[in-house]
């Protein structure tokens, strides 16, 4: 990566000097676009004392296109297939290249306080969301257990 | 013969004597109003190369805007018109100006509008009268004061700005606002708006900040978007949103595209024969092959069918034959005529007899006694099997199919006739001085010969699927087809099959006429037979495609009729 826009240079540097609780996000020495990031699951959600690991990356185009992120943990949840891809509307049709590192991570921990089983990414998940929420929230507790550790 | 086709009889007997002189007339005041309308522009506008003939159908479109909206307007005789790039542009700008005038706004806002409003300046008016200006803005997103764009009382040009989005520090001046108030450097700005042209996403470009719907107006486009590639293909995409936001208007399907679009001055969902200035023809509607009088459900059944079917279907047909009892389809594998079925009756391959004893023959000829069954006169038929019904189906189909297919064949065949007569028609017309005229003549001759054999090919498709009796289910195909019960359907195909009849005798004794040697097509007896056989050919055609409205289709969802198509060469005059 020959030079760094600014916007990243600086997201970068207030991603580790401030990062938002419960998250944190540094990027690989070999790749600067390239993020390791940590989300903690929110407290009274099936995700709880969870510790979840993701990738980032910032295209090229970015910030006018949507930086990529997907779960490397293994999670139970109706918005996250098993590939880890997340189905959230900012980093599709809604990006706006007003919305930082930051927001979008954000989101995503918000996503896992509220799972919304009416926009399925997992229909399987979801129907399971659907029919049994209890059922579903203690399946998505036990995962956590077994694989957010 | 029915009362109604006897009077037709007389009538068109009648009209035989008279039609040559008739037919003059006619084609004098065609050539006169052709003179009106078209001679004027013609030689700045039409490109046409001397020998194709060119549709006299589609009113070619004019480069004067008030002559342009009465053609658009009050051409009822024309069907639709044919349109190149710049004639795309012309109209656009008109539209643009008109909206932008009564709204009293710029015209970069107008075309915004526009394109929100997908080219429907009607519902912008309407809009317009209802809500008032406010209104319109309002539902294409765009803020009331875009029109004292930009700059801010109290911000100093020289201000330092940090630009929310690449961080970096700029001069107010190297940043623009839009009128919802987010602002962002001319850098994010160019990037921004260049991505969404070159995804082809220009037609919804909003404010860059999160949830702003604000759209980027025109003005700040040209003002961000200096690159010269970039700004061409951001017109362009406005000119073929015109085009494709545009049910009425379709581009020409010709491959390589021809750049031509098309503008139909019937309701879009009715197919409709079109020929591009390029020549090329296809169907309005569906866009592909134009195939009038079917409707495009029909001839969408039909090719399926014919690409699944027709081959298998020939072979069945050529190569074998029922079982006399059981009906199964056999094949005859090996030059032994006795037929021994599984369901182990003995026949005979050439009389379809019973072969009970070895001592089968058949060889000796006896006049046919014309019973109703006299295959099946030694044996009864096994009524419970509907094999049998497989094969009629079968038959019905190649007998549609394979009148289809020949007057397919004749149009190819008479192409290379017309050709060859084109050729020698030239060299008549260094010789004669009057020989331009007769060219004209002969040219719309063979041009009513192909619309005729077109309208006859697919006519058996329409036949094939409208007096189906079979019981198989093909309401699918029969979209805007009225729905016949028991003799309804029988006598409305009578009406029908007479008509295609009647078209079919004149339009082969046309044909004929047309492949007599040149020497005598210029004679002036013959010249008058072909005119008169031309009217007479016309005159059916208009027979069969009042019949179909009248008879046959539902109420709007009428066909329209080819219309004649003139020569290029007449329109040089």
């Amino acid at each position: 990566m020959s030079s760094l826009p600014r916007r990243i240079f600086k997201e970068t540097q207030k991603l580790i000097t401030e990062p938002p609780p419960g998250i944190s996000a540094t990027p690989h020495e070999d790749n600067l676009r390239h993020f390791k990031v940590i989300i903690t699951g929110p407290a009274t959600s099936p995700y709880e004392n969870g510790i979840f690991n993701l990738e980032l990356f910032l295209p090229d185009n970015y910030p006018m296109v949507p930086p990529k992120v997907r779960f490397l943990t293994k999670i139970y949840h109706p918005n996250i297939d098993r590939l880890g891809r997340i189905c959230l509307d900012i980093l599709k049709d809604k990006w706006s290249p007003a919305l930082q590192i930051r927001t979008v991570l954000l989101s995503i921990q918000a996503l896992l306080s509220s799972p919304n089983p009416d926009d399925p990414l997992a229909n399987d998940v979801a129907e399971h969301w659907k029919k049994d929420e209890n059922g579903a929230i203690a399946k998505a507790r036990e995962w956590t257990q077994t694989h957010a550790k | 013969m029915s009362q109604k086709r006897k009077n037709e009889e007389e009538m068109i007997d009648s009209s035989d004597e008279e039609f040559v002189e008739d037919d003059d007339i006619d084609l004098d005041e065609e050539d006169v109003e052709i003179d009106e309308d078209d001679i004027d522009d013609e030689d700045s506008v039409l490109s046409f190369d001397e020998n194709t003939p060119v549709s006299g159908n589609p009113k070619r479109a004019r480069h004067n805007e008030d002559e342009m909206f009465n053609t658009a307007v009050s051409s009822t005789e024309n069907d639709y018109m044919v349109w190149d790039y710049k004639d795309i542009i012309k109209k656009q700008q008109v539209e643009v100006e008109r909206v932008a005038e009564v709204l009293g706004i710029s015209n970069s806002s107008a075309r915004v509008l526009l394109r929100k409003f997908e080219w429907k300046s009607e519902n912008i008016m309407n809009t317009f009268f209802e809500k008032e200006l406010a209104g319109v803005l309002k539902q294409a997103n765009i803020t009331i004061d875009d029109i004292k764009m930009n700059q801010d009382e109290n911000e100093n040009a020289d201000d330092d700005y940090e630009c929310p989005l690449c961080l970096d520090d700029k001069k107010i001046s190297q940043t623009t606002r839009l009128p919802c108030g987010h602002r962002f450097c001319n850098d994010c700005w160019r990037y921004h708006i260049e991505l969404k042209i070159k995804e082809g996403q220009s037609r919804v470009m909003k404010c860059m900040a999160f949830k702003c719907l604000e759209a980027i107006d025109e003005s700040v486009v040209s003002k961000i978007v200096t690159d010269k590639h970039m700004r061409a293909m951001y017109e362009k995409s406005i000119v073929e949103s015109y085009i494709e936001d545009n049910k009425n208007i379709k581009w020409c399907t010709s491959t390589p595209s021809c750049g031509n679009c098309v503008q139909t001055n019937l309701p879009p969902s009715i197919p409709l024969d079109i020929r591009c200035y390029c020549s090329h023809e296809f169907c309005f509607k569906c866009t592909n092959h134009p195939h009038l009088p079917a409707t495009c459900e029909m001839m969408k059944g039909w090719l399926q069918k014919s690409q699944d079917d027709s081959e298998t279907a020939n072979y069945i047909v050529a190569n074998t034959k029922e079982c006399p009892k059981c009906g199964k389809v056999t094949e005859k594998s090996s030059g032994c005529n006795h037929m021994t079925c599984i369901c182990s009756y003995h026949w005979c391959w050439l009389c379809n007899g019973h072969f009970a004893d070895y001592q089968h023959s058949c060889g000796r000829y006896k006049t046919p006694t014309y019973s109703i069954d006299h295959n099946n006169a030694d044996v009864k038929r096994d009524e419970s099997v509907k094999v049998s019904n497989a094969r009629t189906l079968l038959e019905r189909y190649m007998h549609y199919f394979t009148r289809y297919k020949v007057h397919e064949d004749s149009r190819n065949k008479e192409k290379v006739t017309r050709d060859a007569i084109r050729e020698k028609m030239k060299v008549m017309a260094t010789l004669q001085r009057n020989a331009t005229f007769d060219i004209d003549k002969i040219e719309e001759s063979t041009e009513t010969l192909f619309r005729c054999r077109k309208t006859m090919q697919y006519a058996y498709v329409a036949g094939y699927y409208m007096f189906d009796d079979s019981g198989q289910d093909l309401t699918r195909y029969l979209v805007g087809v009225k729905k016949f019960k028991g003799q309804q359907k029988q006598l409305a195909q009578t009406i029908w099959e007479d008509n295609v009849e009647q078209l079919e005798m004149a339009v082969e004794s046309l044909s004929k006429l047309l492949e007599s040697p040149v020497e005598e097509i210029v004679q002036p007896d013959t010249k008058k037979n072909i005119m008169g056989s031309t009217v007479l050919v016309d005159k059916r055609l208009t027979a069969l495609y009042s019949i179909l409205n009248e008879e046959l289709m539902e109420e709007g969802c009428q066909l329209p009729k080819p219309r004649p198509v003139i020569p290029r060469t007449l329109l040089k005059k």
